[in-house]
């Protein structure tokens, strides 16, 4: 069973720096799709890495891209070599990204994004322009549907100021 | 004779873009009434239930129990 939104706890919990982007941050901005990741833009500094590492040490995240399931494991020789962390744990999947695509590094995203309230704290959303840009920058099919619903409720936000993104 | 005038036609606004290519928008309407924490237990509930069926049809395939 998943359980993305305890995902999130943990993170912010234990005081991760990041910010949700991809399908998810569509979903809570309120496009009708279902996705089973999280997808996060964080800084991949040593710090924020150990942080990421011990949120997850015991929901057994291993590297779901790679063949034979590598655990996750953050040490000072591969701190600098990681740019992004394809992970599966015990609650579902979570994609850790350094930048994102037609945005650029976590400061971009970061000052992009807007805040929302969760049951267990706040945490940061990439805003609804900058999330169409960066899906409009993937330029996959289903992105391009997402964008579709994405520009329908950015225009709904139009009609009620102070909703979306902060300018 | 008197002319029958066409109305102009309506703009064609994202939100029609949506319809037409098919998104149910009372779902995106409602979601819209959320807040994002009511979203994201919506979309837990819904991709909980696609997994459970999921299973359920690999089972019934493949067998197991």
């Amino acid at each position: 069973m998943a359980a993305l939104e305890s995902l999130l706890e943990r993170l912010i919990q234990r005081q991760l720096e990041f910010v949700i982007v991809g399908g998810f941050a569509a979903m809570a901005h309120g496009a009708s799709i279902v996705t089973q990741d999280v997808d996060i833009c964080c800084p991949f500094n040593a710090t924020n890495l150990k942080c990421l590492h011990d949120a997850l040490a015991d929901l057994h995240p291993y590297h779901r891209l790679t063949p034979n399931r590598l655990p996750l494991q953050i040490t000072p020789e591969n701190i600098g070599r990681l740019e992004n962390l394809y992970l599966m744990t015990d609650w579902g999947q979570i994609d850790c990204l350094s930048r994102i695509k037609g945005i650029g590094e976590f400061e971009a995203v970061r000052t992009r994004s807007v805040e929302i309230q969760l049951a267990f704290g706040r945490c940061r959303v990439l805003g609804l322009d900058a999330l169409i840009a960066a899906k409009l920058a993937i330029g996959e099919t289903r992105d391009k549907l997402t964008v579709i619903q994405l520009q329908a409720i950015r225009e709904r936000q139009d009609l009620k100021p102070g909703t979306g993104e902060q300018r | 004779m008197q002319k029958n005038i066409e109305p102009e036609p309506e703009p064609m606004t994202a939100w029609k873009t949506a319809e037409a290519a098919g998104f149910d928008m009372s779902v995106i309407e409602a979601n819209l009434r959320l807040t994002p924490w009511e979203r994201i237990l919506n979309h837990s509930r819904a991709l909980n239930l696609a997994l459970q069926l999921r299973e359920a049809m690999q089972k019934q395939i493949y067998g197991g129990s």
